[in-house]
């Protein structure tokens, strides 16, 4: 039942317990006036009632307990999301079969769902003339290949290290082009969504999300603005499309988990395959050799793209940030997203690579995706997520994320 | 990306290099606030209510940036509901109810709950500009900081932002140590008042025997007020009964019971409590007592719960040693 069909007198049939763990309401509560209080304030959108079709007590009583039981591996995650898949909640990509598949064959005592992406291999593979041309040039002055990006895009970059930076300001660069302008309004309005709150500026933006974030958005949109004006390869649309799905994902992964600077994860999320991205946008035959060769000899991605490049796209990531002036967390982010959750240790981290696993699980495209990391239940541990909060979760990333993409190539 | 710049020329560079000098000169200054931000001068431990904690909360806010008027929000842990804990302008207080009233109902409450980073939404009771930023430990959500912008106030920076995350972080994180505090003290108390009531004496050692607690009765019993000096155990009893008694008391805290000294009772689960009969040596004269002593755990130390009872009062003073 909804919050807004609840009325005072009315006995709970569950408890009501939020993501963080605390109980609001034994099964029982008589709902009063301060139970709906409470209920706003704590953002609860649902609960069951005595005497309704959807009284827990007849219908979930098995599932009550298990629904509170935090998450530890990718497995249990995996079995949630074909629950719902076969609830028709949302469908899930074909790597998720993959997954179950790879578990049986793989003994690896991780969780044996995904293939390692962050350890080097050692191989005998020969490089050939163009290869090493490609490392060479990698190797070199990257900024060049963003010598025909926008104005804009360089003004919004500048703006994220300026210490004196307010929302007016950002307001003031923004507002000079309408495309982009009007398309963070919409996106903003999809992340608010709050009751008669209409995003009407800039300024709302900024002041709701802050102001790095809607910084981080003018810089992505123009970004992608203009890879679509100038190359809009399926191969090439695809990824831009993930890396959104993945920005949303952690977003919402960091809001049920309760990690702090939670504005920073959005951008890393979308921020996370800039590298890959240059890789299909410049060196699309070579890149798509590259998966070949991760595919037929069995190895990781990062490897097959040492064998090819010389380095991983999580190397060129970081270092076109670097070189285009983003902030060192950005950059660092990126830098490290292949690595280990146990290298890492951070909740940010886990949160960064529990995103790509649920982006991956909903948006996995065998023609241009690679297959991606293993997650350690260690990152799953420490995020806390229940199956309950997982479940609403994946069907908020999956509705946002398409919400989002739609917005931004004005679909 | 120089290409993109405008040409080269030694003015530009100098008013670059100004900017980067402020840049760096405001960067230490937040850095040196930041890094006092997080100390509060009150001692969380000896309060009984949050007010003169919150209270320098919103000072150091305001060191920040001033605001028309600052409130602290808590969460009543008994009902998971918000009340206004604290506000340094209490002509604001019922303005600022209405405005967080009104933020429950629209969801924008619940959206600065989400975010945990500063929130500036416009009141429309207030006719103010509001900042709302939850107050948050990797555990808990333990309330809200409100601060009301006064009229034609400048926005912050991303930096004052920051800064007020900061100070909002280290609040929820003493609020959090102030709660555990005032849970760790009511169940002290509990615990003694508790033990008052008993008729039998209650004392807790330490594992040397050392006296830590005693209850009314068996600080009675001991004439412990009157023998101040005495600090052990042992020192209470005749001297023939000091030697054992200490032996019986390294004994327990081993969990090990010489079988020899110490008959077990045929219980259906072992424990490791142990009893036998000794002697005070009071003011008031040898006193016969059973004495029963539980090694146990608290906060990850172990300590000693000894109960004495007076054996005259006892209606079975039959078993002289026993232990399990």
């Amino acid at each position: 039942m909804t919050i807004s069909s609840l009325e005072i007198g009315q006995a709970l049939s569950c408890d009501v317990q939020i993501a963080n763990g605390r109980r609001l309401f034994s099964r029982g509560h008589i709902v009063t006036d301060q139970t709906l209080r409470v209920l706003k304030i704590w953002g609860v959108q649902h609960v069951s009632v005595h005497g309704t079709s959807d009284d827990c007590t007849s219908n979930f009583a098995g599932e009550d307990s298990s629904r509170h039981t935090c998450i530890t591996d990718s497995a249990s995650a995996i079995r949630i999301l074909l629950r719902q898949s076969e609830a028709g909640i949302f469908p899930v990509s074909s790597i998720v079969e993959d997954c179950i598949r790879l578990a049986n064959v793989d003994g690896r005592g991780e969780d044996g769902l995904f293939p390692s992406c962050c350890e080097q291999t050692s191989g005998s593979y020969q490089i050939s003339n163009s290869q090493k041309k490609i490392a060479d040039a990698l190797a070199g002055d990257i900024q060049h290949y963003f010598d025909g990006f926008p104005e804009d895009y360089f003004v919004f970059v500048q703006m994220l290290n300026n210490v004196y930076t307010t929302p007016e300001t950002v307001v003031a660069v923004i507002e000079k082009n309408k495309r982009i302008r009007d398309k963070i309004l919409r996106i903003c309005e999809s992340f608010i969504n709050v009751t008669g709150c209409e995003i009407k500026s800039i300024y709302s933006c900024a002041a709701f999300l802050g102001n790095r974030t809607v910084l981080y958005l003018a810089i992505i949109l123009v970004y992608l603005e203009h890879l679509y004006e100038h190359n809009s390869s399926e191969a090439v649309l695809h990824t831009a499309k993930s890396a959104l799905a993945t920005g949303v994902a952690a977003r919402y992964i960091a809001i049920a988990s309760g990690a702090s600077s939670k504005d920073s994860f959005f951008s890393n999320g979308i921020l996370r395959d800039v590298g890959r991205l240059f890789f299909v946008r410049h060196f699309s035959s070579e890149y798509n050799a590259v998966r070949r060769t991760a595919a037929q000899n069995n190895l990781n991605i990062c490897t097959a793209e040492i064998l090819h490049f010389g380095m991983t796209h999580a190397e060129v990531g970081g270092r076109i940030l670097k070189a285009l002036g983003f902030p060192v967390a950005a950059e660092k982010s990126v830098l490290e997203h292949h690595l280990r959750f146990s290298k890492v240790g951070t909740k940010e981290h886990a949160i960064m690579q529990v995103a790509a696993f649920v982006t991956k699980a909903l948006f996995y495209n065998p023609e241009y995706d690679t297959l991606p990391p293993s997650l350690d239940s260690d990152a799953w541990a420490i995020l806390n997520i229940t199956e309950e909060s997982l479940s609403e979760i994946m069907e908020v990333i999956y509705l946002k994320s398409n919400e989002i993409i739609r917005l931004v190539y004005g679909e | 990306m120089e290409s993109k710049k405008a040409p080269v020329d030694v003015e530009s560079l100098e008013g670059r290099v100004a900017r980067l000098e402020d840049q760096t000169r405001f960067t230490l200054d937040a850095l040196e606030l930041a890094a006092s931000l997080g100390e509060f001068e009150v001692g969380i431990s000896s309060l009984h209510e949050p007010t003169l904690l919150l209270r320098e909360v919103v000072a150091r806010v305001a060191t920040i940036t001033p605001f028309a008027a600052s409130a602290v929000y808590l969460v009543d842990e008994g009902s998971s509901d918000f009340y206004q804990a604290y506000s340094d302008r209490q002509e604001w207080s019922a303005q600022i109810e209405s405005a967080i009233t009104s933020f429950i109902d629209s969801g924008m409450f619940t959206f600065a709950l989400r975010e945990g980073r500063p929130v500036i939404v416009h009141s429309v009771e207030l006719q103010r500009r509001v900042v709302l930023h939850v107050l948050e430990t990797s555990s808990r959500v333990r309330g809200m900081f409100v601060g009301v912008f006064s009229e034609g106030a400048k926005n912050l920076t991303a930096v004052e932002m920051a800064l007020l995350s900061i100070v909002c972080k280290n609040c929820a994180s003493a609020v959090e140590v102030f709660e555990l505090y005032k849970c760790f003290k009511c169940g002290g108390e509990d615990v003694i008042a508790f033990s008052d009531s008993l008729p039998a004496g209650v004392v807790d050692l330490s594992k040397n025997g050392r006296i830590l607690i005693t209850n009314k009765f068996a600080s009675k019993l001991l004439g412990s007020v009157a023998a101040p000096e005495k600090r052990y155990l042992t020192e209470f009893l005749i001297p023939e009964e000091r030697e054992r008694i200490a032996s019986l008391l390294i004994s327990c805290c081993a969990f090990s019971v010489p079988e020899q000294e110490y008959q077990t009772e045929s219980l259906a689960k072992k424990q490791s409590t142990m009893r036998t009969q000794t002697v005070l040596d009071s003011a008031e004269g040898q006193k016969n007592i059973s004495l029963h002593i539980t090694p146990l755990q608290r906060n990850g130390d172990t300590f000693l719960r000894g109960v004495l009872a007076p054996m005259d009062e006892m209606y079975n003073g039959a078993a002289l040693v026993e232990g399990m």
